[in-house]
This record gives structure tokens, C-alpha cells and sequence, in this order.
């Protein structure tokens, strides 16, 4: 096994999520809609989504983007070497305990510092393995994330960790359908969102 | 054996219908498909009424969907938010007991030593029961399995499995074959009449009027030949003709049907008010010859002339006298007005000249025919050249009264001694055209509305076939056990046919849409429960497949058939 | 934090009313001052005369040296290759504080070193140096204070900065925020570690000489007018020189004013002025090669110029190929910066060296820890640090 990417660190969380934060220069790993976890010292494993990666600015920021030009070096200083962090929120859906999964919403929340690492495929595999019911938190979060988005990206990523993607994809979307079905304007949206992710 | 699943109930009541959520693709499911959902305790069996294009959202619906995104997406969304219920008019139900592999089967075998029979549905199954089409086996529970009594009449229009009716209930009660002209009715009454007289249990009489039953035949349309009765069951069938001499389709019918004077009664001729055109005063002048005739009223009536003689009174002047043996002289002689008598006497003249009334039959042939059914013969008794509605109702109606008082009395012998005397032979009378003989204005003169009421205490009933059934008196219509109907397009028709049963509403609707040559549906008493059947085709396999059934018998069932 | 407003707000409307007459006067000083600035211009020997005769009296003097160049001077901005190794360095420190659970000092220097023209990130170092027990106090016994342990920080930072521009490829700039000397208070001067330091100090400045190495302190918004200084000497008759601890007949007008009026300023955008001398108390100590230098820099455009004063030793004074350079570095690491304009690299070593609040309170916390695990007694912090923290939250 090729060691674990490792995202970043716990900035603050509740039961609901959590925001990590990682240098810039560490932005390549992760991406929207990636599915994360996050080692608690008791043994168990919270998982989440990034819904969102916020790039934050500081005073110096803001000037250095009122200037005329900015030099490379400046700009590789203040991606690699300065201390704003890159935010990225992670949506919680699930955790593992005693080596079983849950697709419900962790005990507590990890804690300040805490490593965030993506999940490789076989993880991927595994936690997207089971009756998709973590499709719940994301829909019951639909106003505060882009749901469509997130969905489709979830999709697109986990996808090709299965043996028979289309067939995967298939259930997914049959999930989906079923959730939303009654909700003609956020399915609709979401099957748009899809549309990039199947032909 | 074991049919696919094409759904789960979904809603519905007993009154109206049950909801049925569709799986698979509709086009596999067709309007009156025969449907088994089954729970654990019971199996309900229904029918497919309708189906309905339905959506979560009416907005999946309105939009064109398939046109904004990728076929998978599409077939995802559409199979989850359009859809279509079914709707099945829930018809019998048969409970199962438990599973027999488990140890609860075999005291609740004890609690139920006979095995449950389909029953009227009384209750209904939980929600998401699974829905399937019906199978072989499940057909043969419910109308039978084909062999013996159970007469294969047509097949599921889905999956072809064979459909029966008991003919033994089918004679029970009298029945009718509808449909418009041209769908088949003729060809299907072939049918039914050789499964009856295959299965041998009942005597017919066919009162064939336009003598197309007996002998071979070339069918009207296709200009096929088409297999007579009286070829395939040479044995046991008696082609009669009417009237001395008649040749039918020019060959030698059995023997021939005359009628004597005496077997006419007055009843009979008041049967022919209309068609005779008689006067109101008719009846009066036929009481009258009843009184001074009796039985003879129709031969003297005949004999009468209208002469005048002239006579010299006592002042010696001519006067004009009715004959002695005229019409005038026998109405003086009673109080009647000559005028009504001497109408009558010229409206009967159609009658006196019908040349199978006689006054001395040959050999009785009245007798003949009602011994040859008592003795379990089928008589067909074409019409020939004699194809007026006059005739056909006259002749009927002498026929059937004969029948009923024969019957009748077998009957009571029966009742009064059943150890000694035999049980009579069941009797079905054929009636092409019914509405003839049984329209509102006629039903309650005829023997006919008669024996379709009460004959049946009797082992007398009729089989009715008709193209307009709304010509039919009700009261008639309503006591029809079974009844088998091709397509109809006149809303009356189609009314009148489900007049009385369950469910007419859904019903309508699938009459109107049978395949008018094809398919009929069975329905009635007779039939367990509703259903659209394609019928048996009348042709050389038909014949095979029924004298196969035949062969199959012992040499002890056909010797006992033989001798009986 | 209750204020009186009312009282305040009386002396704030004393002041403006004050203002409005002062701003009568100020106009005729700045007219004064401009027509001295002309006038003079060309008068550099004869003003360094005059200079040495008023050191001779006034030996602390604080003014600025013409060299030969005429006061007025203008250096527009030079056109040169952006090639060259940019260095700054900043520190912050903690001084100990005896309401602390423990008692500790803290200085971190922040060096950030950037290579302008390569497109390579730039490299950041930091060094903290926890100060404890006996660190904490001066040879005579004394808790070190700021104003002691600034200048242990200023010390190690400048130390640093050149050991790493000595390091870095040339040419190379190094860049500390605010005058070259090494600060010191008055009385602090008089001490063996002051002169420890200074002498410690005169060392670095020298051997960078030769290094092709560009000291040099950035001074933002200067408050000493150092040029004014000397234009109120030059007007001051020579019998009058000995009065010239009380004679400030230009108080008001700033150097700041002169090269930088707003709206027509002297300094156009990007120009530097001449170069000047500093006349201070520490010319003592900085001598010869080392001897401070300075020139005004109009960082800022002719709208809102923002002159700011560049220090430099001696051999970069001379040399104006070193000055353009510097020249050319400085407006180009303040332009970055857009409307607020202050040398990029200078604001990141001050960010990489700030020591924050929490940071602070985590150190003491990990010291705490240690402490107690080794068996040591750790005081509580004392009631009224607790009562402060109070009030922060």
C-alpha cells in the first residue's frame, strides 16, 4: 500500500463537518467532492466529502492584488511560504467503528489538528461499496452546499474505483432518483450536473 | 411454470379496482390480461381493466426529458417517475394455507380436508403484493384443466395458455353467444356445439334456420369449406329437414318434419299477430274455434270455404246464403262477426298453405324428433327452403312446447321415482336469430321466455345467438348463466350483455376494444370470473384436437355412450 | 475602557482651534523652508562648515551632511535589469513578564530571502531563541526589559541577516525595517552590553563591505527632519550658534513636506534624493567605511508621494551603482505592494517573525508542562494578569 495522502489538518468541526486546512502549495491532493477520513485516536475513522476549498486572503493579499504586476516569486512566496491556509469544509457521512461502517453521522467530531487524508481507491471502494444511504447527509445539506456539484463529482470520483462502474453508477443515480423524486427542481439540477459525468 | 412479476399492488379498493404499480414495459401487458397476486395466505385473481400513464411530478412528464439528457439518466428518471398503474378488477381468490414444505401445512390440511375452491373476493392483499401474470396453472385452477367436461374454448391473449368451460355448468342455465355480424359467432357456436356433443352429456337442439350447421358448408366470407356437424358425428347426430322432400344443402336430411293440423293451437297463431298482420279481433275468433274444434280448429278452419248459395226463401226470392261450410255460416252459427272471421280465415291462408302442416304426418316425425333427443340424439333441424321468419317462429315455437311438456313430464317421473325412472338427458335448445323469438313483444307468448326462466328445473335451456342482445327481452337476457361475446359496437348491445354482472364499467371498455375476429369474452355465471380469451379456431386442427380427446377415452366410456 | 469623553472631546476642540492658527504659521515656515532649500542649494561646503562649527558646540547635534551634490537633488528611477538577491529580516520578541506563570523571553527572527528574476520561491527562515532563567537578567542583576532585549533582537537579526546575505548569490540587498544603527537608549549606552553589542555590530557592517552586499534600513513615514535641521542651521547667523539647542524656527515643516508635498511634491514618483550624512551622536561609532548615510525615496506617486528614508553605510553611499540598485529594489518591492506602498519582503519577514498572543500563551503553557514534569514548581499566573485575560475575552 503506498502511503496515505495526507490533506492537511483539523482547523475547527462539528458533528455535522469539518474544516481542514493545508498549505497552498498542498492544493494539488485534494478536490471537490473527494472523499476524506480522518484517524481519530480512539480508533475510529470519520469520513467526509469536500464540499468546499476556500482560498483565503489577508490584508497582504488583498494590497498585492491592487498592484500593477505581481512577480513570480512573489506569488510562489505567498502560495508556498506564507501562513494562510487553504480552508477546505468537509461534509461528515459517515464513519467507521470497530471496522464496520456507518453512513450516519460520527459520535463526535475530530478534534484541532487532527491529519485529514484522502481516501485512496480501494478505500473509495469500500466506503462506496454499501447502499449509497450516505446520499442522505448530502441531500439534508442541500442548502448550504452545492449539492448538484457535489454529487456529480462524488460520482465521477468514485466511479472508476468499482469493478463494474456502470453498473455502479447506474444504483447511484437510481438512488438518487429515488430521493429526489419528489423534488422536481433539485433532481432536475442534479441530473443536469450529471449529464457531465455520463454519456 | 412460475410467471414472471410485472408489478406490486399499489392501492385500490374492492368497489373500485386494485392499483398496480407496472414494472415491466407496458406494451408486455395487455387490457383484460388474466393477473395472480400473490401473499402468503391467499391468491387473488383479477383482471387488467385499464392501464394509466401516471408521474411522480406531472413536470416529469411535460418534459422531454430524454431529449436533454444521456439515455442512462433518462431510463433512470423515467423508470422511476413515470409510470404506469394498472388497474385490475380484483375477480376471485383461493386460499393457500402454508407453505406445504412446513410442519403448519399439514394441520391446516387436516383443518381443511377439501381443498379451497376460488372464492369471491372478500378481502384484499397487503400493499406491494406482488403482481404476475397469470399462468398455465393458474388458469386451470380457476376455469379448470382442459379434458372431460372442461371444453378448451379459446387461450389467454398474452401467453396462449388454454382456457375451458365446464359444460356441464354451461348447460346449467341457459347462455348466449353475441357479437356483431362477422366476428365469428357462427364458428365459435360450432365449437361450443361439437365440445357439447363430444362431451355427450346433453342433447341439442339446433334449430338451424339458415340450415348451415349439419351438412358441410362454404363459408360466406372466406369461401373456406366448413365442416358440418352431422360429418364429423355421423352417429349421433340427426340432420331433420322441414317439410316432406326438403333437401338440405341437396342432400337427404334423416328424416323430414311434418307438422299435423292438431299441433297447431290458437296460442301459436296469436304468436303471429304481427307477422300475420291480424286484426285485434283475431283472438276473439280464434277462442271461438278453439270451442267449437278443439284440437281440430286449424284443419276445420282450413276446411271451411267462403261460398255463398242461393236459396229460395218461402216468398220464393234468391236470397244469398253463407255455405253450410263456409266461414260466414260457422261465425253466424257461434255469435262471431263474420267480418274478423273471414279476416282471419285470409290471413291464415299463409299458414294452411305451408306445405310441412299436414293432416297426417308421415311417421309422426314430431314424435320423432323429441324421442331422438330424450334418447341423447342432437337434432339439427334445418330449415331449408322454409326460411321465413314465419315459419321459423311457428315451427319453433310447436317444437319447443312438444319439448317442454316431454321434459316436464320426464321430470316429475323422475322426482316422483327417481330409483326407477331415469334422470332426463339434459336438453339445449340452439336458437340462431333469438331475437326473433325473444324480443320484448314476443318473449312472454313464446315457450321460449318460458324455458329460459324456469326449463332449467327441467334439464331444458337455451343457447341463445344473437347479434343485437339489446333486441332481447331483459328478462330473458338476465337469466343467461354464461355468456360468451365477440365484439359489439352499439352501446345497447354492449349493455345488454353485461346486464347484471359485476364490474360493467371496466367490462364495456374491453368489449368495445376485442379484436373484432379473434377474441371474445367469456363471461357470466358459467365462467369463474371475467376474461378476454382468443377464441378457438374452427378448422381441420380443431378436429383433430377433439376426436384426439376422443380416442383417449376407454372402449368402456364410448360402448356405455353408444348404448345410451 | 470608561474615557471621559466630555473632557476629551473640550481638548480635542482646543487643539483644532490651536491647529487653524498653526496652520497660519506653517504655511509662512514651509515657504521658508522651500526658499532655504534653494537658496542653499549649492551651498554644500560652506553648510559643512558651518556644520562643524555648530557640532563644536552642540556635539549631539541631529541633521543631515551634504555631500557634494546640491541639496535638491532628483534621481529618477534608473532603468536597470530586475536581477538581483533581496533579503529582509525582522524580529519580535517577548519580554519577560513577571505576572507569567513562568518567567521567560522570547526572539524570533524572521529572514525571508528572494531572488528576484528567478521564479523560484522565496526561502524563510526563522530562528527563535527562548530566553531563561539567568539569560534573563543583565550582568548587574537587572530583568531584562524591552528596550534590552530589543536590541539583543536588533543585534542577532542584523547578524543574521548578513550572515545570509553573505550566503545568498550577488548582488544582493539586505533590508532591515527602520534606521541602519543599532538602537539604543540613551542610558543603555553607557553599558558593557551595548557596547558589546555595538561593537559586535560595527564588526557585521564592516565585513560586508566587499560582499558586494547592500545593507541598507528602511524607514517608513520618518518623523526626524533631519534636512530641515540643517536648512534652520544654515539660516542661523554664526554668532547665533550657540543658541541653537532653542532655535527650531522651521518646527512644523517636515522632511517628509519638503520632498514629498502632496500634490507637487519635489520627489516625483519613484525619484530618490541626494544623498546626505547623518550628523548624530553615533557618528562616533559608525566611521568611515561604515559611516550612515541616507536619502529620501518617493515610493509613492506624485498624488500621494510617500517619501521614506533609505540608510546606507558609507560604501554604498559612494557607490552609485549600489544606489541605483537599492534605488531600483525598493520601488519595485513597494509598487507590489499597490496603493499602501512598503517594501513586499520587509512586510513578510515582519509577518514571519511576529510572534502572536496564542503563540505566546502556548510557549509558556509547553514550558509550564515541562516544568512540572521535571518536578519543578510552577508559579500561577498572578491575579491581576488572570483579571486581564478577563477583560481581553
Amino acid at each position: 500500500m503506498t502511503t496515505p495522502l495526507e490533506v492537511g489538518r483539523l482547523l475547527r468541526a462539528n458533528t455535522n463537518g469539518f474544516v481542514a486546512g493545508c498549505r497552498v502549495s498542498k492544493l494539488g491532493a485534494p478536490a471537490f467532492g473527494a472523499l476524506v477520513r480522518v484517524p481519530l485516536p480512539s480508533g475510529e475513522e470519520i469520513y467526509g466529502l469536500i464540499y468546499n476549498i476556500q482560498i483565503a486572503d489577508d490584508g497582504l493579499v488583498r494590497q498585492l492584488v491592487t498592484s500593477e504586476n505581481v512577480s513570480e516569486e512573489v506569488m510562489r512566496d505567498n502560495r508556498e511560504r506564507r501562513i494562510v491556509p487553504v480552508e477546505m469544509s468537509v461534509l461528515s457521512i459517515g464513519y467507521a467503528q470497530n471496522g464496520r461502517l456507518y453512513y450516519l453521522l460520527p459520535p463526535r467530531p475530530p478534534l484541532s489538528l487532527d491529519v485529514i487524508y484522502l481516501c485512496d481507491a480501494a478505500e473509495v471502494r469500500r466506503f462506496t461499496s454499501g447502499n449509497f444511504g450516505y446520499f442522505r447527509h448530502i441531500l439534508r445539506a442541500a442548502n448550504n452546499l452545492p449539492m448538484a456539484e457535489l454529487l456529480a463529482a462524488h460520482l465521477l470520483q468514485a466511479a472508476p474505483t468499482h469493478a463494474d462502474q456502470q453498473d455502479w453508477l447506474k444504483k447511484a443515480i437510481q438512488e438518487i432518483i429515488v430521493l429526489l423524486r419528489d423534488d422536481y427542481s433539485n433532481l432536475m439540477a442534479v441530473l443536469n450536473a450529471l449529464r457531465e459525468v455520463i454519456f | 411454470m412460475e410467471e414472471k412479476t410485472i408489478g406490486y399492488l399499489v392501492g385500490g379498493s374492492l368497489k373500485d379496482a386494485f392499483r398496480v404499480r407496472l414494472t415491466i414495459p407496458p406494451s408486455e401487458v395487455q387490457e383484460g390480461a388474466f393477473v395472480v397476486l400473490e401473499t402468503e395466505e391467499r391468491l387473488f385473481y383479477g383482471l387488467v381493466t385499464d392501464l394509466q400513464l401516471d408521474a411522480t411530478d406531472p413536470r416529469f412528464a411535460d418534459e422531454q426529458s430524454e431529449s436533454r439528457l444521456p439515455p442512462l439518466l433518462a431510463q433512470a428518471l423515467h423508470g422511476q417517475t413515470l409510470y404506469v398503474n394498472l388497474e385490475v378488477l380484483p375477480a376471485l381468490m383461493l386460499e393457500r394455507g402454508p407453505d406445504p414444505a412446513s410442519p403448519a401445512y399439514k394441520a391446516w390440511r387436516e383443518a381443511h380436508p377439501i381443498p379451497p375452491t376460488p372464492i369471491p373476493v372478500k378481502t384484499v392483499p397487503p400493499h406491494h403484493t406482488p403482481v404476475r401474470l397469470a399462468g398455465a396453472g393458474d388458469i386451470a385452477e380457476i376455469f379448470g384443466k382442459a379434458g372431460g367436461k372442461n371444453f378448451v374454448i379459446g387461450y389467454t391473449r398474452e401467453q396462449g395458455h388454454p382456457v375451458v368451460i365446464d359444460l356441464e355448468k354451461f348447460v346449467q342455465r341457459s347462455a348466449g353467444v353475441f357479437g356483431a355480424t362477422g366476428t365469428g359467432k357462427s364458428f365459435l357456436t360450432r365449437i361450443l356445439l361439437a365440445g357439447l356433443i363430444q362431451h355427450n352429456k346433453t342433447s341439442l337442439l339446433v334449430l338451424d334456420m339458415h340450415s348451415e350447421y349439419g351438412f358441410d358448408d362454404i363459408a360466406s366470407d372466406t369461401r373456406q369449406a366448413v365442416i358440418g356437424l352431422k360429418t364429423k358425428f355421423s352417429a349421433r347426430v340427426r340432420v331433420v329437414g322441414l317439410g316432406k322432400g326438403t333437401l338440405i344443402r341437396n342432400r337427404n336430411p334423416d328424416f323430414h318434419l311434418e307438422l299435423a293440423f292438431s299441433e297447431i293451437t290458437t296460442q301459436d297463431i296469436e304468436l303471429l299477430s304481427r307477422e300475420l298482420a291480424l286484426r285485434e279481433t283475431a283472438p276473439t275468433v280464434l277462442q271461438a274455434l278453439e270451442k267449437s274444434f278443439g284440437k281440430d280448429w286449424l284443419l276445420a278452419f282450413k276446411k271451411m270455404n267462403r261460398l255463398e248459395i242461393e236459396e229460395l226463401d218461402e216468398r220464393g226470392k234468391v236470397r244469398k246464403m253463407p255455405h253450410p261450410e263456409s266461414v260466414a255460416a260457422w261465425a253466424t252459427e257461434h255469435g262471431v262477426n263474420v267480418a274478423a272471421a273471414e279476416s282471419l280465415h285470409d290471413k291464415l291462408r299463409r299458414v294452411f298453405d305451408r306445405p310441412y302442416i299436414t293432416e297426417n304426418p308421415a311417421g309422426n316425425s314430431l314424435d320423432h324428433v323429441i324421442e331422438a333427443l330424450a334418447d341423447g340424439r342432437h337434432v339439427i333441424l334445418s330449415f331449408g327452403k322454409y326460411s321465413q321468419d314465419l315459419d321459423y317462429l311457428l315451427v319453433s315455437n310447436v317444437l319447443s312446447r312438444r319439448i317442454r311438456e316431454k321434459w316436464e313430464q320426464l321430470t316429475d317421473a323422475y322426482r316422483s321415482n327417481p330409483s326407477k325412472e331415469p334422470e332426463p338427458r339434459p336438453l339445449v335448445i340452439v336458437l340462431e336469430e333469438a331475437h326473433k323469438l325473444l324480443n320484448r313483444e314476443l318473449a312472454s307468448q313464446t315457450s321460449f321466455a318460458q324455458i329460459a326462466r324456469e326449463m332449467r328445473k327441467y334439464y331444458v335451456t337455451l343457447l341463445i345467438i344473437d347479434q343485437r342482445p339489446s333486441q332481447i327481452y331483459d328478462e330473458v337476457m338476465s337469466q343467461l348463466g354464461t355468456r360468451i361475446c365477440g365484439w359489439l359496437g352499439d352501446e345497447q348491445d354492449i349493455q345488454a350483455v353485461l346486464a347484471g354482472l359485476a364490474g360493467r364499467e371496466a367490462l364495456r371498455g374491453m368489449l368495445s376494444r376485442l379484436q373484432p375476429k379473434e377474441e371474445v369474452l367469456l363471461l357470466g355465471w358459467g365462467i369463474p370470473m371475467p376474461l378476454p380469451v382468443r377464441s378457438r379456431r374452427y378448422d381441420e386442427q380443431f378436429w383433430q384436437e377433439l376426436k384426439g380427446e376422443e380416442k383417449r377415452r376407454s372402449p368402456e366410456e364410448i360402448a356405455a355412450e353408444l348404448s345410451g | 475602557m470608561p474615557i471621559n469623553y466630555q473632557q476629551v472631546y473640550s481638548q480635542i476642540r482646543a487643539i483644532g482651534a490651536e491647529a487653524q492658527m498653526h496652520g497660519q504659521a506653517l504655511k509662512a515656515q514651509r515657504e521658508r523652508a522651500r526658499q532655504l532649500l534653494e537658496a542653499f542649494a549649492e551651498q554644500t561646503a560652506w553648510l559643512r562648515e558651518r556644520l562643524e562649527e555648530a557640532r563644536r558646540v552642540y556635539p549631539d547635534l541631529r541633521c543631515a551632511i551634504p555631500l557634494e551634490e546640491p541639496l535638491n537633488a532628483r534621481h529618477p528611477l534608473p532603468n536597470l535589469e530586475v536581477n538581483y538577491t533581496l533579503l529582509a529580516a525582522d524580529g519580535s520578541q517577548i519580554a519577560p513578564d513577571r505576572h507569567a506563570m513562568v518567567l521567560f523571553g522570547l526572539v524570533n527572527i524572521g529572514i525571508i530571502c528572494m531572488r528576484r528574476g528567478s521564479g523560484k520561491t522565496p526561502e524563510t527562515f526563522t530562528e527563535s531563541h527562548l530566553l531563561f532563567d539567568k539569560d534573563l537578567y543583565t550582568e548587574d542583576g537587572h530583568l531584562l526589559n524591552e528596550s534590552l532585549l530589543a536590541m539583543q533582537r536588533d543585534l542577532r537579526e542584523r547578524a543574521l541577516l548578513a550572515e545570509m546575505a553573505r550566503q545568498a548569490e550577488k548582488p544582493a540587498i539586505a533590508l532591515t525595517d527602520g534606521p541602519l544603527e543599532l538602537w539604543g537608549l540613551k542610558e543603555a549606552e553607557s553599558t558593557d552590553s551595548y557596547r558589546r553589542a555595538l561593537e559586535q555590530y560595527l564588526h557585521i557592517l564592516k565585513e560586508l563591505r566587499g560582499e558586494n552586499v547592500i545593507p541598507a534600513g528602511y524607514v517608513d513615514k520618518p518623523m526626524a527632519n533631519l534636512v530641515v535641521r540643517l536648512l534652520e542651521i544654515a539660516d542661523l547667523p554664526q554668532d547665533a550658534l550657540k543658541d541653537l539647542k532653542e532655535h527650531y524656527p522651521l518646527r512644523g515643516v517636515s522632511d517628509r513636506w519638503l520632498f514629498g508635498e502632496r500634490g507637487r511634491p519635489l520627489l516625483r514618483a519613484g525619484e530618490r534624493s541626494a544623498v546626505f550624512g547623518l550628523q548624530s551622536r553615533s557618528r562616533q561609532f559608525y566611521r568611515e567605511e561604515i559611516a550612515l548615510h541616507f536619502f529620501y525615496l518617493n515610493v509613492g506617486d506624485d498624488q500621494h508621494p510617500w517619501p521614506v528614508r533609505v540608510e546606507v553605510p558609507a560604501w554604498v553611499a559612494r557607490d552609485r551603482a549600489m544606489l541605483d540598485r537599492l534605488h531600483v529594489a525598493l520601488v519595485e518591492q513597494c509598487r507590489m505592494m499597490g496603493a499602501r506602498p512598503f517594501p513586499y519582503l520587509l512586510h513578510r519577514a515582519h509577518e514571519i517573525a511576529l510572534v502572536s498572543r496564542d503563540e505566546k500563551s502556548q510557549i509558556e503553557t509547553m514550558l509550564a508542562i515541562e516544568l512540572r514534569g521535571q518536578g519543578q514548581e510552577v508559579d500561577e499566573s498572578s491575579a491581576k494578569q488572570t483579571a486581564k485575560e478577563g477583560i481581553r475575552r
